[in-house]
C-alpha cells in the first residue's frame, strides 16, 4: 500500500476528496430540507406547552420556506454549481450554517428570550443529531475541518450561547454548553475519523487505477482514467501485425523447468520494454506466443468521415504506415539480437530461437467482448496471416538451421529496403490458408548454438557412455 | 443522432429520416414571434398609460423591455430543438429530423446574435450573458469571455472551462458544410484559460487541454488536440487531426499537416512546414524534416537554375 500511496497524485486525490465531500453535503441537504419539513409536524407538541397559541400551520410554513426550500436550493447549488469544489464546500458550510441558525428563530430562541429557558432542552437532543450527522456524513476533509467547525460555531454555536445567557438560567446555560460543547468535540472527532476512512479509501481507489494502468495498457488505462473514451472508438485503418512464438518452448520447458520458467519471465519484459520503445502495442500473449500491433494504436484522429481530403489522408496514412514498417521491422532487429543475448546468459551462451510473422493490412480496432467481460481488441485478415507466417517460419528452418527467422508477407514489405532480406518461393511449401502468397522475405538471425532440448542431451550422454 | 459507426444501409435510413415539424412555416412563425411579442409589450404601455409622465417612463424603459423580451422569447422558443443541436453528420435539408430542428434553433440564435447591439448589451452584463448563454443551451463554465463579434452557434455542443477567452472576430467553428450536401457539427472542448487569439478560426472536434494558446490568425482544422501549455504562433495552419503535445511551442506562420503529432516539449522555429502524417517525437525528428525539407528546396531551386540556364543558352 505505502509504494502504491507514493505513486498516487496529490492533487488528484485532494481533488476525488473535495468532489465527494461536496457531492455528500449535497445529498445531506436534501435529506434535511425534508426533515426540516417534518419537524415542524413533530416539534409541535412541546412548543405548545410553552406557547399555546402556537399551531401546526404557524410552525411548519416557516420551517418550509425558511429551511427545506434553502436546503433544497443550497443542494442544487452544490451540484450543479460551476465553482470549485473548495468554494463549494465552503459556501456550502457558510449556508447550512446561516439556515441553521434562522430555523432556530423558529419559536424556539424567541421562547427563551421571552423567558422559557427550559425549551432548549427539548431541542438537545436534536441539535446533538444533526451534528452528529453534519459531520458524519459530510466529513470535511481535514484540510478545512478547522474552518468547517469555525464557521459552525461563529454562526450557529456561540449565537446560541448568548441566546441562552439572555435567557437567565444558570442551569440550562450550564446544560447546553456542556452539551454543545460535549456535542461539538465529539462531532469534529468523528469527522476527522470518517475523513480518514474516506482518504483512505479513495487512496485504495487510486492506488488501484495506478496498478491497473500497469495491466490494462498505455490505451485502455488512458481511456478509462483519464476520459480519452475517444481512444476506444472503432476504427478500421491498416497496420501491421506482428506474431511472435518460442521454438521447442514445450520441450524446453520439460527439460530446463525452473531455468526455463526464469527466462521467460525475462523474455517477457523484454519483449515489453521493446514493444514500448518502437511505438507497439501487445494485443495477445498465449503461452509464450505474442500478437503484437505496429501503427494500429496510435492511429490517431479518424478523419474518414470528412470528404474531399482523400489525398492528405492518404499522404498521412502512408507516413503513418512508413513508421510503423521502420518500427516494426526494427523491433524484430532488436528483438532477436536482444533475445540472443538473454537467452545466452541463461542457457550457457546459446540461444532461444523465435518465429516470427509479419503481415501488414485492413484492420478493425475496437471493444470486443460481453458486458461481463470485454477488451480492445486489433481483428482482420492480417492478425490470421501472421499467424500463419509464424507458422509457415517453421519450415524455413531447414534453410536456416538454428536461426531466429521472420516470415514478412510481400505486403509488409511496402516500405523497406528489401536487399537484406531474402525471397522465398512458397509455392512448393504454400502457406496454410493463404496459398495465394507466392512469396515472403524472410530475415533470419544466427549467431549462437541453439539450446539443446532433452534428446540431444539424453543422446549425447547415451553417446559418452558408449565411448566410455 | 450522430452516425459515427453504422452500416450503410443504418446511414441510408439515417439520412432520410424526416421530421413531422413544418419547419419552412415555423420558421416565418417564430420571426414573427421573436420581434412581435417584446414589441407589442414595449409599446403597449406607451399608449394604455393614464399620464403623460407615466407614457414617459414608459417609453423610456420600452426598448429595454424589447430588449429583454426579445431574448426571452428567442431563448424559450429555441430550448426545445436543444436536443437538435449534436455532434453527427446530417442532410441540409430542412425536412431531416436533425437538420430540421437545427435551423428553427438557429433562427432564434442568429435572432439575437445578428442584432449585434443587443448581442453587445446582453454579453456586458454578465447576468443577462448567463441567461442567454443558458436559454441557449451553453452548460459550460459561465467565466469565460466571449468577444460580441466571434461567431458561436451550436451553444450546446460548446464545452468551455474556466476562463476561456475568444477574441474579436474568432470563429467557433462547431459546424461546416460539406460538399457532399451534408453538415458536418461536432463539439469544441476547451480547456481551462484557452486563448482564442484575433481572427482565429477553430474547426468542429477541436480540444484543447488548459493553458492553450492560439495566436492571432491562425487556422485549425477538424478535431486537432492541442495539450496543456501549448503555444501556437501568429499565423499557423494546424491541419485536421493535428495532435500537438504538452508545452509545444510552434513558431509563427508554421504549418502542421494532416493528422501530424508534435510531441511534447518541441519548439518549433517560424514558418516550419510539417507534412502530413509526421510524427515529431524529438527535436531531432523536427531537425531532420526540416532539413529534409530545405534540401527539397534547395534542389528545386536547382533544377530551376539550370532550366533557365538552359533557355537562356538556347535563346542564345
Amino acid at each position: 500500500m505505502d509504494l502504491v500511496e507514493n505513486r498516487i497524485d496529490s492533487n488528484r486525490l485532494d481533488a476525488l476528496l473535495y468532489r465527494r465531500a461536496v457531492k455528500r453535503a449535497g445529498l445531506l441537504s436534501y435529506f434535511l430540507g425534508v426533515g426540516f419539513g417534518v419537524y415542524g409536524f413533530t416539534s409541535i407538541g412541546f412548543i405548545q406547552h410553552f406557547s399555546p397559541e402556537a399551531s401546526v400551520w404557524s410552525n411548519t410554513w416557516p420551517r418550509l420556506l425558511f429551511c427545506s426550500v434553502p436546503l433544497f436550493l443550497l443542494g442544487l447549488f452544490s451540484r450543479y454549481s460551476n465553482l470549485s469544489e473548495r468554494v463549494r464546500l465552503l459556501l456550502w458550510t457558510i449556508g447550512f450554517s446561516i439556515v441553521f441558525h434562522v430555523t432556530s428563530w423558529i419559536y424556539v430562541w424567541p421562547l427563551v428570550l421571552k423567558g422559557y429557558p427550559e425549551i432548549l432542552l427539548y431541542v438537545g437532543p436534536a441539535n446533538t443529531y444533526l451534528f452528529a450527522a453534519l459531520y458524519a456524513v459530510v466529513a470535511p476533509p481535514v484540510a478545512v475541518l478547522g474552518r468547517f467547525t469555525l464557521i459552525v460555531t461563529s454562526i450557529f454555536v456561540i449565537p446560541l450561547f448568548i441566546v441562552t445567557y439572555l435567557g437567565h438560567s444558570a442551569v440550562v446555560l450550564q446544560s447546553v454548553l456542556n452539551d454543545m460543547l460535549l456535542a461539538l468535540s465529539a462531532s469534529t472527532f468523528l469527522g476527522w475519523f470518517v475523513d480518514k476512512l474516506h482518504t483512505d479509501i479513495a487512496k485504495f481507489q487510486l492506488g488501484k487505477e495506478t496498478e491497473a494502468s500497469k495491466f490494462l495498457g498505455p490505451v485502455v488505462s488512458k481511456a478509462i482514467f483519464s476520459n480519452e473514451a475517444e481512444r476506444l472508438k472503432s476504427v478500421r485503418c491498416r497496420g501491421f501485425i506482428l506474431s511472435l512464438d518460442l521454438r521447442n518452448s514445450t520441450e524446453l520447458q520439460k527439460t530446463y523447468s525452473t531455468q526455463w520458467l526464469e527466462f521467460r519471465k525475462a523474455y517477457f519484459a523484454l519483449v515489453g520494454e521493446l514493444v514500448s520503445r518502437h511505438n507497439g502495442y501487445i494485443q495477445k500473449t498465449v503461452g509464450d506466443a505474442h500478437v503484437i500491433n505496429f501503427g494500429i494504436m496510435d492511429y490517431g484522429v479518424d478523419l474518414s468521415d470528412i470528404p474531399g481530403i482523400e489525398i492528405e489522408l492518404e499522404a498521412a496514412d502512408n507516413a503513418r504506415l512508413k513508421r510503423a514498417s521502420h518500427s516494426a521491422f526494427a523491433f524484430i532487429y532488436d528483438l532477436f539480437h536482444r533475445a540472443h543475448e538473454l537467452s545466452a546468459q541463461y542457457f550457457a551462451g546459446k540461444s532461444v530461437l523465435i518465429g516470427a510473422g509479419l503481415d501488414k493490412g485492413w484492420v478493425e480496432r475496437g471493444i470486443q467482448g460481453s458486458e461481463a467481460h470485454s477488451e480492445l481488441d486489433v481483428n482482420g485478415d492480417p492478425v490470421n496471416c501472421s499467424s500463419r507466417l509464424q507458422e509457415y517460419s517453421k519450415l524455413l528452418l531447414k534453410e536456416f538451421p538454428s536461426s531466429s527467422i521472420l516470415a514478412a508477407s510481400p505486403f509488409a514489405s511496402d516500405y523497406i529496403d528489401v536487399t537484406e532480406f531474402k525471397t522465398i518461393s512458397t509455392v512448393e511449401n504454400p502457406i496454410r490458408n493463404y496459398q495465394s502468397i507466392k512469396w515472403v522475405l524472410v530475415y533470419s538471425y544466427s549467431n549462437a548454438e541453439e539450446v539443446e532440448l532433452a534428446p540431444v542431451i539424453e543422446l549425447r550422454s547415451k553417446i559418452q557412455k558408449t565411448a566410455a | 443522432m450522430s452516425i459515427p459507426k453504422m452500416t450503410p444501409e443504418e446511414i441510408e435510413v439515417f439520412m432520410r429520416k424526416k421530421t413531422a415539424l413544418p419547419v419552412p412555416t415555423l420558421l416565418t412563425v417564430f420571426l414573427i414571434l421573436m420581434f412581435a411579442i417584446p414589441m407589442a409589450a414595449a409599446v403597449t404601455p406607451i399608449f394604455v398609460a393614464p399620464s403623460t409622465v407615466l407614457k414617459i417612463v414608459a417609453a423610456t424603459l420600452s426598448p429595454f423591455v424589447f430588449a429583454f423580451l426579445h431574448l426571452l422569447v428567442a431563448g424559450l422558443l429555441s430550448m426545445p430543438f436543444h436536443k437538435a443541436i449534436v455532434p453527427g453528420k446530417f442532410p441540409r435539408n430542412l425536412s431531416h429530423f436533425v437538420y430540421g430542428p437545427r435551423r428553427l434553433y438557429a433562427i432564434c440564435w442568429t435572432a439575437i446574435f445578428y442584432c449585434t447591439p443587443l448581442y453587445h448589451a446582453f454579453l456586458s452584463v454578465p447576468q443577462t450573458r448567463k441567461l442567454m448563454f443558458w436559454l441557449f443551451g451553453y452548460r459550460g463554465h459561465s467565466e469565460v469571455a466571449i468577444a460580441p463579434d466571434a461567431w458561436i452557434r451550436d451553444l450546446p455542443c460548446l464545452k468551455f472551462s474556466k476562463g476561456v477567452y475568444t477574441a474579436n472576430k474568432c470563429t467557433i467553428g462547431t459546424n461546416m458544410c460539406l460538399s457532399d450536401g451534408t453538415i458536418f457539427v461536432e463539439n469544441i472542448t476547451l480547456g481551462e484559460n484557452t486563448m482564442i487569439g484575433h481572427m482565429v478560426i477553430i474547426g468542429p472536434g477541436t480540444h484543447t487541454e488548459g493553458q492553450v494558446e492560439l495566436g492571432v490568425n491562425s487556422a485549425v482544422g477538424i478535431r486537432p488536440r492541442f495539450g496543456a501549455n501549448c503555444r501556437v504562433g501568429p499565423g499557423c495552419s494546424v491541419n485536421h487531426g493535428a495532435e500537438i503535445g504538452e508545452s509545444a511551442d510552434i513558431g509563427p506562420a508554421s504549418y502542421i499537416g494532416v493528422k501530424a503529432k508534435i510531441g511534447s516539449g518541441i519548439k518549433m522555429p517560424s514558418a516550419s512546414n510539417i507534412p502530413d502524417g509526421s510524427v515529431v517525437q524529438t527535436q531531432a525528428d523536427l531537425d531532420a524534416i526540416l532539413r529534409n525539407e530545405r534540401n527539397e528546396l534547395l534542389g528545386l531551386k536547382q533544377t530551376l537554375r539550370h532550366s533557365f540556364a538552359d533557355r537562356v543558352k538556347k535563346g542564345a
